[in-house]
């Protein structure tokens, strides 16, 4: 087995040296002063995402540039298979999975609008990354398939047939794939766990602890949702939670479900308790916890976001030979090509300042 | 040149209405950098106010960016204009600017929401023709169109002038509609077989067009596989003809900037001076009728800077100019200005990179520029070598000449291939061969063990040459280091500190000493009473210095004797004497890199030409083995190049510098009309 240094030494520098090419806070925030959605696009030129404006200004389409800028990423976190050996190699695999579960949910919400809910899905499947991630999968056979038979079989050979196989009856039934997506979520973290065990002492500790934030991140956001705004009983969203968050498990949640106040709206002050009984730290973002449902929970995903990063940034500042620096790269990638997402949609739609900035 | 620019600082008071065609005329000159007149001590700073903008600066700011920004748009970029002759009679309106601005917005926007369109388009014809790939026969489309994908494939017949309004028809649906070759074919001349291929979504649409066309269903030819292609030949011609259009818009907008860059040079400068001058401004404090400014001059510059405040203020002003660190002026940080040739600015670049030398230190740039020449010729001692080093170098510099980027790194290029050139002849290489003599010894032959005559006839004497090369580069290290110290009347430095007389000294000892006993074959070591005198009597002085600077400095500062300090004295001594003498060690040894790169280089060209000849034994090279060759060279062009440009770097960074270097320095940035923002 390698040492750490063998490891991580040039993965580390060359990560590393791609999150010194992060746009700082002046560059969003000029991006979010822009009048328009060109001039905020200009911004990008010269940075690490010149691929949106490149694509912008042949093509006028955002989504485009997203899409190159995604598999640029997706091709860079592939890439770093070949400077990796097991256990190591298994963990960022499975770390990959999250995209290949992305690709997988985009893949099947379109065939689920085109055969479901009879909706025009032209040409939207060319956003979609077509290479293969882990798994070989062809986007337009399932955008493609007729029925749930057809749909299975695009998956074969892929973890994915068998939950389609078990999920998308019942998500036809319910016009909603939310179960389907929420297994496919569950597969990533149980297959993420399951390598993570795999890694030596320390990288295990790392890995979970970052994961384990993810989870919470994940859970919480959802049971906001199910409490807040679709009124689910107890028993059933717990059944949707995933497993080993950090500090969010069943029995805080039920705790914490039992003392919330009941009812449809309630869903963001439940998610904050919950939040500040689990995250010292985030429980000073979070305030009062007033507004409507929905702010309160576009400022608590904000707080989770927060804690996610501060992880991240406690582990590129702390031992750089490990898999934290994998980890906090892919969180910070992540985030990052979120935010600027987000800001470019926002001027797409001419939304003010304000709005976009309680957005981020 | 030989040290950093000496600066004086100005203190002026001008009649407020004057205020702004002084900071017009301080931006023209280019010379002034801004300081608070705040910042100069003594309580009359406290009873001034700040002069406040007559413009919002951040708004200023950000509509001038607006319009770099669409200046940057324009294929080719629109050039920003200078700013020395632009004299605007008053300030730009800025609500007039902003609406100008938001209209080429505007326009902008709606070429890009018109591409976004055609690439709508352009997405819907791929996924069709995916999915006619897919389905690999047209027929099978048809046949599995009912319950299969999203496309409808149909075939049929229609009248041939009706043939071509369905093409007109069709525009804007996504679809491909070609005439049909098949044996389907009606004997018919003025009807034709058609296939159409839409998507489902489009099914109405498309009926009530064929409907009115007079279109009658038919079967598909049976030669579909051909019909495929043809399908994709159409299809691809449609999405070119659909990407021709979106590129068409690109160069609509390319027009659009054409057409009005001299309105967007304008307002960008219009905005640019006034942001300047607002800029300028906010620096100056003021009385009810006066404004005061201050700020660092070169004092080359101080006659032409007075006569322009003097001009502008038509007179009506007062100007005191202050020596640095001195009275009022004793608090603020002193800028350095570097003043350099032009064919040294690089290596300002490379001091510059490091840090900015102390202000009215030796600037170090002429010696960093031989020192690195030398070093690097040392390395790269190749004629052949050198020329392609300095081609590359001057097409860099040909292209960062159209681009406007820096071009610092090709002019070092250009001078590393004229110092390699030199050497190279020096050592009669020329891309490996011996095409001249050599002028002072032939490298190769002595690297390949070959009989040498002269001075230098192995590779000890090679090293021996770059230890000798070391011992002059530290010790001019030393001299400038005893320069600035006497420059700063740093008396007690000059003489106990490590790197001064008493330092110099030591070194100069452990180099004769070190000479003196490879001069008698490593078996004799000088005189003992000669080496106590020498090197021992430096060293035992060494010990005062701790006490020494406690009596001088540590009294002053009210520290009082503690017997512990004795120890501590005794440990400093002990340790500086390691840090001398290994320091000084590892610091000369570790120039002997310069042979080391210089050998490698060797040694890989000699392997290339080994390796040529495995592969031709004999008489002249074939064309594989001059392949050979030349990706050889090449190769030990790049990876010989950068080594030895690093390690050049290294010995002026780390040795070099070590010995006198206090990069503490804050670079001069004055504030001008064209400098950097």
């Amino acid at each position: 087995m390698n040492d750490a240094l063998t490891t991580y030494g040039f993965l580390s520098a060359k990560l590393k040296t791609r999150i010194s090419k992060t746009l700082p806070p002046e560059a969003i925030d000029r991006l979010v002063k822009a009048r328009s959605l060109p001039e905020a696009v200009l911004f990008l030129k010269g940075t690490a995402y010149a691929a949106i404006e490149e694509a912008y200004s042949a093509t006028g389409d955002l989504r485009a540039g997203e899409a190159l800028l995604n598999a640029r990423e997706l091709e860079l976190f592939t890439g770093m298979f070949r400077y990796l050996e097991e256990p190591v190699l298994s963990f960022v695999r499975a770390l990959s999975l999250r995209y290949e579960v992305d690709k997988v949910k985009d893949a099947v919400r379109l065939w689920f609008d085109a055969r479901v809910r009879q909706r025009d899905v032209d040409g939207k499947s060319a956003y979609i990354y077509r290479g293969t991630i882990v798994h070989a999968i062809d986007v337009d056979e399932i955008v493609r398939a007729p029925d749930v038979d057809a749909l299975v079989a695009a998956l074969r050979a892929t973890p994915y047939a068998e939950i389609a196989r078990r999920e998308i009856p019942a998500a036809i039934a319910a016009r909603s794939v939310f179960a389907f997506e929420v297994a496919l979520d569950r597969f990533y973290y149980d297959e993420a766990f399951a390598s993570a065990e795999r890694l030596g002492r320390k990288d295990r500790a790392v890995a979970e602890r970052i994961l384990g934030v993810d989870v919470d991140m994940q859970n919480v956001s959802w049971l906001v949702r199910f409490k807040g705004f679709y009124g689910m009983s107890a028993e059933r969203a717990l059944s949707y939670l995933i497993p080993r968050g950090k500090a969010i498990d069943a029995t805080a949640v039920a705790s914490a479900w039992s003392e919330g106040k009941a009812g449809p709206g309630a869903g963001g002050s439940f998610g904050i308790d919950l939040l500040r009984k689990a995250y010292g730290d985030a429980g000073a973002l979070l305030g009062g916890g007033g507004g409507d449902a929905g702010a309160r929970l576009a400022m608590m995903e904000a707080a989770l976001r927060r804690v996610s990063m501060a992880e991240a940034d406690r582990n590129l500042g702390g031992y750089p030979f490990s898999i934290g620096v994998v980890l906090a790269y892919f969180t910070k990638s992540r985030e990052e090509i979120r935010t600027v997402m987000t800001i470019l949609n926002a001027k797409y739609y001419s939304l003010p300042e304000e709005r976009i900035r309680s957005s981020l | 040149m030989m040290f950093t620019s000496p600066m004086r600082l100005l203190a002026a008071v001008a009649l407020d209405s004057d205020s702004d065609a002084v900071a017009k005329e301080l931006l023209r000159l280019g010379a002034l950098e801004m300081v608070s007149i705040q910042e100069l001590s003594g309580d009359w700073g406290s009873k001034l106010s700040k002069v406040e903008p007559q413009v919002n600066l951040a708004r200023l700011g950000e509509q001038r960016r607006r319009a770099e920004g669409f200046m940057s748009m324009a294929s080719p970029p629109i050039p920003r204009p200078t700013l020395d002759g632009v004299s605007p009679a008053a300030p730009v309106d800025l609500a007039a600017a902003e609406k100008r601005l938001d209209a080429i917005s505007a326009e902008v926007n709606g070429l890009r929401e018109r591409q976004k369109a055609f690439q709508d388009e352009i997405l819907k014809l791929d996924e069709i023709r995916r999915q006619i790939e897919a389905f690999g026969d047209l027929k099978t489309g048809v046949a599995a169109s009912s319950s299969y994908s999203f496309l409808s494939i149909r075939a049929g017949l229609l009248t041939v002038d009706k043939a071509e309004v369905l093409q007109k028809a069709l525009e804007g649906i996504p679809s491909v509609a070609m005439p049909s070759e098949g044996k389907e074919r009606p004997a018919s001349d003025d009807t034709i077989g058609v296939v159409l291929v839409s998507l489902k979504r489009d099914t109405q649409r498309i009926e009530a067009v064929l409907e009115r066309l007079g279109w009658q269903d038919a079967r598909l030819p049976e030669s579909s596989a051909d019909g495929n292609a043809e399908t994709l030949k159409t299809l691809d011609s449609k999405i070119d003809g659909l990407k021709a259009k979106q590129a068409a818009c690109a160069e609509e907008l390319g027009a659009y900037f054409s057409a009005n860059s001299k309105d967007l040079s304008a307002l960008w400068a219009a905005l640019r001076v006034d942001e300047l001058v607002a800029k300028v401004r906010s620096s100056f404090s003021r009385t009810e009728r006066t404004v005061l400014l201050s700020g660092w001059i070169p004092e080359d510059k101080t006659g032409s800077v007075e006569a322009g405040i003097r001009k502008a203020a038509a007179g009506g002003c007062s100007i005191e100019w202050m020596e640095p660190r001195r009275g009022e002026a004793a608090a603020i940080d002193v800028p350095v200005e570097m003043k350099n040739p032009r064919i040294l600015k690089p290596f300002e670049g490379l001091v510059r990179n490091f840090a900015v030398p102390e202000y009215g230190s030796v600037d170090p740039t002429p010696f960093v520029a031989v020192a690195y020449l030398a070093m690097f010729g040392l390395m790269f001692g190749d004629a052949g070598h050198g020329l392609v080093v300095t081609l590359v170098g001057f097409l860099g510099l040909a292209a960062t000449r159209k681009t406007g980027k820096p071009d610092g790194l090709f002019r070092i290029m250009t001078y590393c291939g004229a110092a390699a050139i030199v050497a190279g002849v020096l050592f009669g290489s020329y891309f490996g061969m011996e095409l001249f003599p050599a002028l002072w010894f032939d490298y190769h032959g002595i690297v390949n063990g070959q009989e040498a005559t002269g001075s230098v006839r192995s590779v000890y004497d090679i090293l021996g040459i770059t230890i000798r090369f070391g011992m002059i580069v530290l010790g001019t290290g030393f001299a400038i280091n005893w320069v600035n110290l006497i420059r700063k009347r740093a008396w007690f430095v000059l003489l106990l500190d490590k790197a001064g007389l008493l330092g110099g000294w030591i070194y100069g000892a452990g180099a004769w000493a070190a000479f003196y006993y490879v001069g008698h074959n490593y078996r004799e070591l000088p005189p003992l009473d000669l080496l106590a005198w020498t090197l021992g009597l430096p060293t035992l002085v060494l010990a005062i210095k701790g006490p020494l600077e406690f009596i001088v400095r540590g009294r002053g500062e009210g520290k009082r004797f503690k017997p512990g300090m004795i120890m501590d004295f005794f440990m400093e001594w002990i340790v500086e004497i390691l840090e001398i003498y290994s320091g000084y060690l590892a610091n000369t040894l570790s120039f002997m890199r310069v042979a080391g790169l210089g050998i490698a280089h060797v040694s890989l060209m000699t392997a290339f030409f080994q390796i040529a000849r495995m592969i031709t034994p004999a008489g002249p090279f074939s064309p594989a083995a001059i392949a050979v060759l030349v990706l050889g060279n090449a190769l030990v062009i790049a990876l010989e190049g950068l080594s030895a440009g690093i390690q050049s770097l290294r010995l002026n960074y780390y040795e070099f510098f070590s010995k006198y270097f206090n990069g503490t320095g804050k670079a001069y940035r004055p504030i001008s009309f064209n400098g950097a923002e």
